[in-house]
């Protein structure tokens, strides 16, 4: 709050008028305490009335925008003030200088009003002028990334600023994914975070960000890269301000999707002895019962997915999300299929191509130690890319949830069989045992689940 | 005097238009205004605003300004611009007025409009795709109506400055103090037996039917009738996504 009075107002207000403003309205709390002036209380009272609320309202107001009207009265008031200073000049002569030592005591009482005028406006003229010469960074930076070569296909991550990046670079504000924005958290975490979910993802992803005078070298090893993970690089940096304390960088980084591998040779067979997931080969069904149970309750619920094909069965100790809350909406369609499986007699299909949302499902919740191993494989069933979304979810020491997974994104390409494999993300101070979650965007069939400790 | 003033008035648009030249880049908010209006102008539909921004919530008298000076073949930001630069340049008279209603004093509503015409944040924002000189100027063109009714009690000057209330609360919401200022201005002239009860009454019925009646036509020319379509759609946008964040906790709690 005293931030906000202290130095959003008066910068807004620009500062010796502020003071002046101030100084005007002690001096005449003095001057008028006994007179009847019913334009000046109105005055009084709603500049008090506008400041009170302001501060009140400060979790609203946080820029000194929102006060720029008092700029009227701040002016008034220290021109007041200024004209003031002529009785107040005398009014210390006659009290500090009986004498009369001072010479032309009338001139000086006189001429100071308009020194003081003269003094402001000149004060204004030169902070008006006083321009800063980095003010077309943003948009040469924009040029820049405007004229690279190749096409750019991934969001662009922003730090701030995304409307502004988005009118100087012509891209759609929908293809600007913002880098959360977090006093607590530094700009490398932010980005070593970002760039752990974006290593699986193809193609080139550019990122705008500011960087301050204390902030880490945004480098491969500070960001934590691996060899395998991708390419980073700094394609431009320059300074925002005279100060010097914060630049502006455009960095590209490409994935390397250590994660994914194109399959050839025959599926190893899984057993389910090192497997910690269980059914991870979707061998086993659910009974006949739990089957027609389930088929029943999700009817219920107004999912239809399963009615029109009986082929479609359950898998044993798996979840599947059918978007209960999305009925009105297209259904994903998710089941156990012996039709073309990657490997033994059954694989588990999902298809979202139908909805706007992916389809989401995990194994029967099995937290492993961090650091355990997976391996699954995955091949592409629609025509286009699908995208299959691996999300780790943490356990604290106290056995909650921690909801901020890390995520890998594996784009797979049409036709082909890919293996996805890796570590669970390392033990933290707070989290030490993770699942994984399953999201689909596209059509896919996925076999051979496998967790090894 | 005349002569002062237009001397005044020319040095504070030489100086704006200096910063112009020296700082050209948009602001945040400016880029964001840009988009709208280029959207607002290229559809000729307010709804299409709406689809664009979700949380759509910004008065649009300023973004309807603009559009409108799309017309002449500007530039939507050149429009932006455009209309802050004149509205900045003329802002000192308007300080002037207050200046000269409240204190009657002519040297020190002079010496106000050169202080507000050197000003550097007034300077700023008259450069700037911001809705903030457009408020500034109608806001306080409003308030010098409200205190030259005050001063000569004439009706005209109350209805004059409810109009110019709602203009002013179609660029920005925080105009709505002013009603509420107006009121607590009434109530202390009142008070001090400047003004009688009738007048009081009258004074503040001429205001307020002045600032609804032309709010309702500003709303209709604009074409954004459905104001409360905004909050609406703002709102239930909003209440969707908590009801699915819900659903999801939820989903995720009935796992096995």
């Amino acid at each position: 709050m005293m931030e906000y009075l202290l130095q959003s107002i008066p910068r807004i207000l620009f500062e010796p008028l502020a003071v002046g403003a101030f100084l005007w309205i002690i001096t005449s709390l003095f001057l008028f305490r006994r007179k009847r002036k019913p334009f000046y209380w109105i005055i009084f009272v709603a500049v008090c009335i506008m400041l009170i609320w302001r501060l009140c309202a400060i979790s609203l107001m946080a820029s000194g925008r929102y006060s720029s009207f008092l700029i009227y009265p701040a002016t008034i008031f220290t021109v007041c003030f200024c004209f003031k200073l002529n009785t107040i000049c005398r009014w210390l002569l006659m009290r500090f200088d009986k004498k009369q030592i001072i010479p032309y005591r009338n001139l000086i009482c006189r001429i100071i009003p308009w020194l003081f005028m003269i003094g402001l406006s000149i004060a204004g003229i030169v902070k008006s002028l006083n321009f800063n010469p980095y003010d077309t960074v943003l948009p040469e930076t924009c040029r820049f990334y405007r004229e690279l070569p190749g096409e750019k296909n991934n969001p662009v991550q922003v730090d701030a600023d995304p409307e502004l990046f988005g009118y100087y670079s012509n891209t759609p504000i929908k293809q600007i994914s913002r880098i959360p924005k977090n006093d607590k958290i530094s700009i490398e975490d932010q980005l070593r975070n970002k760039l752990k979910r974006l290593k699986n993802d193809p193609g080139d992803h550019y990122f705008f960000f500011y960087l301050r005078k204390k902030d880490v070298e945004p480098t491969a090893e500070t960001l934590g890269l691996q060899p395998g993970d991708g390419k980073w690089e700094i394609l431009k940096r320059s300074f925002v301000s005279k100060r010097k304390n914060k630049e502006l960088l455009l960095a590209r980084f490409t994935a390397g999707c250590p994660n994914m591998k194109e399959w050839n040779g025959p599926v190893p067979s899984v057993t389910a002895k090192n497997n910690f997931c269980v059914n991870g080969d979707f061998e086993q069904l659910r009974p006949q019962k739990q089957q027609e149970a389930r088929k029943a309750a999700l009817k219920a619920m107004g999912i239809t997915v399963f009615d029109e094909h009986p082929e479609k069965y359950f898998p044993y100790a798996w979840w599947l999300s059918y978007g209960a809350w999305f009925k009105d909406k297209p259904q994903p369609d998710m089941y156990v299929s012996a039709k073309n499986p990657i490997a033994g007699a059954y694989s588990l299909f999902v298809d979202s191509t139908k909805t706007s949302y992916g389809s989401a499902f995990s194994p029967r919740y099995v937290y492993l130690k961090n650091g355990a191993a997976y391996s699954l494989f995955v091949r592409n069933e629609a025509g286009t890319p699908s995208l299959v979304i691996l999300t780790f979810v943490t356990k604290g020491k106290d056995e909650k949830r921690i909801w901020n997974p890390d995520k890998i994104f594996c784009e797979i390409p049409p036709g082909k069989l890919y293996q996805i494999s890796g570590t669970f993300p390392a033990p933290t101070d707070n989290s030490h045992m993770t699942c994984i979650h399953f999201t689909v965007k596209g059509k896919v069939v996925i076999d051979q689940v496998v967790f090894q400790q | 005097m005349l002569l002062s003033l237009s001397i005044i008035l020319l040095c504070g648009f030489l100086l704006k238009i200096a910063g112009l030249f020296l700082e050209p880049t948009l602001s945040r908010d400016g880029a964001l205004y840009v988009q709208l209006i280029k959207i607002w102008s290229d559809s000729n539909d307010f709804n299409a605003l709406l689809q664009y921004w979700e949380g759509y919530w910004i008065p649009p008298f300023f973004l309807y300004c603009a559009k409108c000076l799309m017309y002449f073949g500007l530039t939507a930001a050149q429009a932006g611009v455009g209309i802050n630069l004149v509205l900045g340049t003329f802002a000192p008279l308007v300080g002037f007025g207050i200046a000269f209603e409240v204190t009657r004093n002519r040297i020190i509503a002079l010496c106000s409009a050169l202080l507000l015409a050197m000003h550097p944040a007034l300077n700023e924002l008259s450069v700037q795709v911001q809705r903030d000189m457009i408020f500034l100027f109608l806001s306080g063109s409003a308030v010098w109506s409200i205190c030259a009714g005050i001063r000569r009690k004439k009706w005209y000057f109350w209805v004059l400055g409810g109009i110019l209330f709602s203009m002013s609360f179609l660029t920005r919401y925080e105009t709505a103090e002013f009603l509420l200022l107006t009121a607590v201005a009434l109530t202390i002239l009142v008070c001090t037996k400047y003004l009688t009860v009738r007048q009081y009454f009258l004074y503040g019925f001429y205001m307020l039917a002045a600032f609804l009646a032309s709010a309702s036509l500003l709303c209709h020319i604009m074409g954004t009738d459905n104001a409360d379509e905004i909050y609406r759609t703002y709102f239930e946008q909003k209440a969707m996504k908590a009801k699915q964040q819900y659903s999801n906790q939820e989903e995720e709690e009935q796992q096995p």
